[in-house]
């Protein structure tokens, strides 16, 4: 029964590990019903900093967090997804900030570490 | 359209960009062509820009009968695990001609790169097109190889390599966006659905379901004295299966609308509401009061038992599942919301049918023994009740995982496991064994748990690792003269280290105290014996960048750090490995090998 209770609170926390990413349509819904703030990542796979984005500010605990609190994340990959028109960028990654009705509200161009990523993140509420 | 134009000229306006360049004020490209008729082009860089050796491309769109010989360019270093120019390149590009060119010849050079800023943000791909007049009588004549395999495009190797890489590049991509896909949609189907089948019969042996076991006999000894044990089984089935079909409905709707709740339960006070929820729940597990359907609806359905027949006994197992609702409503909300996070319908259904068939196997058994089987109730119900209650406190507690600190948490979890042994009876004498040293086992561990978070340990594994670090340190400090790092926080401290430990093989380790990737690389990865032991070999440096001073800056500048975990390597020779810096958390297996490979 112990086991049992264990591997249930397994499951539970393992659902919990990273940054939630949506697909676009999904999430402007979600945005909508939430009023939450859509976070729309551009990336591309060749990119170092995205890289770095992916497999280290967006796997801190705080970031996740903060994330979740407020935000529906969307990753657009510039080889393969259609990026909306009024998305637009000078390079990868960067950050687009839209608000439930699609309107533009903060953006940031280039990644960020830790620190200065959760800033700029208070700065877009 | 024009307007909205216009909006998104003003919004780019107004979030100007302030830090970075513009990509053509970072990449200034330039050919010439010099006096032997050789191409010189080169790619001017700003402050802080680097290009990408293997996306730099050079190749003739107008031929008119010339190609590219060859390339000489200049030597790329390691940038972050990657082939990068740092300072501005010069290519020379040497050209030939096919046989019978002659005179002078218009030809169109292309200059393909993509580079990044060390500031984070990497620029699209550029190219640049450059016209040049060559005269092709200086030009040598091509090496023709067999004439049959010529197809015209006589390209050099180098130039044709790029491209393909560039093809291989992509397509990894694609399998990298499909793994975000599926850890999303983690988790093993079978496994599961088999818990919540062990949930369902742990369900079964509450005193929840009492309700049902007058129903179900009601219902077979309705069928009158000469009923077979097969038209039993079948009757039972029926209930059960009908019961069956409530609960998947649920788990149905709790997967299609589970991303909203997913989505809901990002925030805070709806957090905070629901994981008040599941106390309250639990308090009725623990006996506290109780939740039940009134009891008129209860004697109506049961008295619509005698109705009989396979579809009589359909409606009131389906009815049944409504009467058992409230009584089961704390485990049966915990299942649900786990089938919400997954945001699958199917799934969903799944996991409930299995559950409710967990739940309905004794209910069958009954059934078919018409009564004999009962399950004697006793204290061993209330204990069954008792840990669910735990389990939704359990659940009370991870839901605040999300917004509460971290040790705040295992306090908690530490908290509620201590209750819970003693609730067992760990510290009073007697009992039965096995349930002793359950409860013991239970206490110590949680124990350990709260001291643990008292040292300031979050460990759910090892809370006791502070104990573990302190004996070490005291008892073999000889040993681990290397286990330590040297902390350092510029590049003239860094030089000043290098130097002094030339002949030795360094492991330079950028960090930060706010770094998380960090710590799991210290608490996860540094501390495997193996690895522990292998690091030994190196001299070890921590720079450290919590500051971001301008001195913090200009060192991960110089080793083309976007940010912390960095590890990085030195030759005994001091010459900085290429291509074996380690970016982001490495677990200790991949690590091993890596430090055994170098």
């Amino acid at each position: 029964m112990k086991k049992l209770l264990f591997s249930l609170l397994f499951i539970f926390s393992s659902l919990s590990a990273q940054v939630q990413w949506f697909e676009y349509d999904k999430a402007l819904q979600i945005a909508k019903d939430e009023n939450k703030i859509l976070m729309v990542m551009l990336g591309r796979d060749s990119c170092s900093v995205c890289k770095y984005m992916k497999t280290v500010v967006f796997h801190d605990k705080n970031v996740i967090k903060k994330l979740e609190a407020g935000f529906i994340a969307v990753y657009l990959e510039l080889d393969f997804d259609d990026i909306p028109q009024d998305l637009t960028y000078i390079g990868t990654p960067t950050f687009h900030f839209l608000d439930k009705n699609e309107n533009a509200v903060y953006r940031f161009d280039g990644g960020k570490t830790v620190p200065s990523f959760l800033k700029a993140l208070d700065e877009v509420n | 359209m024009k307007k909205l134009l216009l909006f998104l000229l003003l919004v780019t306006g107004v979030f100007a960009l302030p830090s970075f360049l513009m990509p053509e004020e970072a990449f200034i490209p330039h050919a010439k062509l010099n006096d032997t008729m050789q191409i010189e082009a080169d790619i001017q860089l700003a402050e802080g820009i680097y290009l990408y050796a293997d996306k730099l491309k050079i190749e003739l769109i107008t031929k008119n009968g010339i190609s590219i010989k060859e390339i000489q360019s200049p030597k790329s270093v390691d940038h972050d695990g990657d082939m990068a120019y740092v300072d501005s390149p010069t290519f020379i590009v040497s050209l030939q001609k096919e046989a019978g060119v002659d005179a002078m010849q218009e030809i169109q050079l292309k200059l393909s790169y993509q580079g990044c800023s060390e500031k984070g943000l990497c620029y699209e791909p550029l190219s640049k097109i450059f016209d040049f007049s060559i005269d092709s009588s200086a030009l040598e004549l091509k090496q023709t190889k067999l004439k049959s395999l010529d197809l015209g495009d006589p390209t050099p190797l180098k130039a044709e390599q790029t491209p393909q890489k560039e093809k291989t590049k992509v397509s990894q991509g694609m399998s990298e966006t499909d793994a975000i896909a599926d850890t999303i949609k983690s988790g093993n189907i079978f496994i599961i659905l088999l818990t919540f089948l062990g949930f369902g019969l742990l369900l079964a042996l509450t005193p929840c379901v009492f309700p049902m076991i007058p129903i179900i006999s009601g219902v077979i000894i309705s069928q009158g004295k000469d009923i077979t044990t097969r038209k039993a089984f079948m009757l039972s089935v029926v209930y059960v299966l009908a019961m069956a079909v409530a609960y998947t409905i649920a788990g149905v709707l709790a997967g299609l609308f589970g991303a909203n709740l997913q989505a809901a339960l990002q925030t805070p006070w709806v957090i905070y509401s629901f994981s008040g929820v599941f106390v309250a729940l639990a308090m009725s597990m623990f006996g506290f009061y109780e939740l039940k359907l009134p009891d008129s609806l209860v004697a109506k359905v049961s008295a619509s038992g005698n109705r009989g027949g396979y579809v009589g006994v359909a409606i009131m197992g389906f009815l049944s599942a409504l009467i058992v609702g409230p009584c089961v409503a704390a485990p049966l909300a915990g299942a649900l919301v786990y089938i919400g996070q997954t945001g699958d319908a199917v799934l969903g259904g799944m996991a409930l049918f299995a559950m409710s068939i967990g739940m309905g196997l004794p209910l069958i058994l009954v059934g078919v023994s018409a009564g004999r089987f009962m399950p004697k109730p006793g204290i061993w119900m209330t204990m069954v009740t008792a840990i669910f209650g735990v389990m939704m406190l359990g659940v009370a507690i991870w839901m605040l995982e999300r917004i509460v600190d971290e040790q705040i948490i295992t306090l908690l979890y530490a908290i509620l496991g201590i209750g819970f042994a003693i609730y067992l009876g760990a510290l009073e004498s007697g009992g039965h064994v096995f349930k002793k040293t359950v409860a013991v086992i239970l206490f110590i561990y949680t124990l350990a748990l709260f001291i643990g978070v008292l040292a300031g340990s979050v460990s759910l594994t090892k809370p006791l690792a502070f104990l573990q670090a302190k004996t070490t340190t005291v008892s073999s400090a000889v040993e681990n003269k290397h286990a330590e790092f040297i902390k350092i926080t510029s590049i003239s401290e860094l030089d000043t280290l290098l130097e002094k430990h030339k002949g030795e093989k360094i492991l330079l380790d950028f960090s930060a105290e706010w770094c998380t990737a960090c710590k799991e690389l210290e608490e996860v990865t540094f501390r495997d014996p193996e690895v522990k032991a292998k690091m030994d070999e190196f001299v070890l440096i921590q720079a450290d960048i919590t500051q971001n001073s301008d001195e913090n800056k200009a060192l991960s500048k110089k080793y083309g750090v976007f940010g912390p975990p960095a590890l990085l390597f030195f030759k005994e020779s001091g010459e900085l490995q290429s291509s074996k810096t380690i970016i982001g958390f490495i677990a200790p297996d991949p690590f091993l090998t890596h430090l055994n490979g170098l």
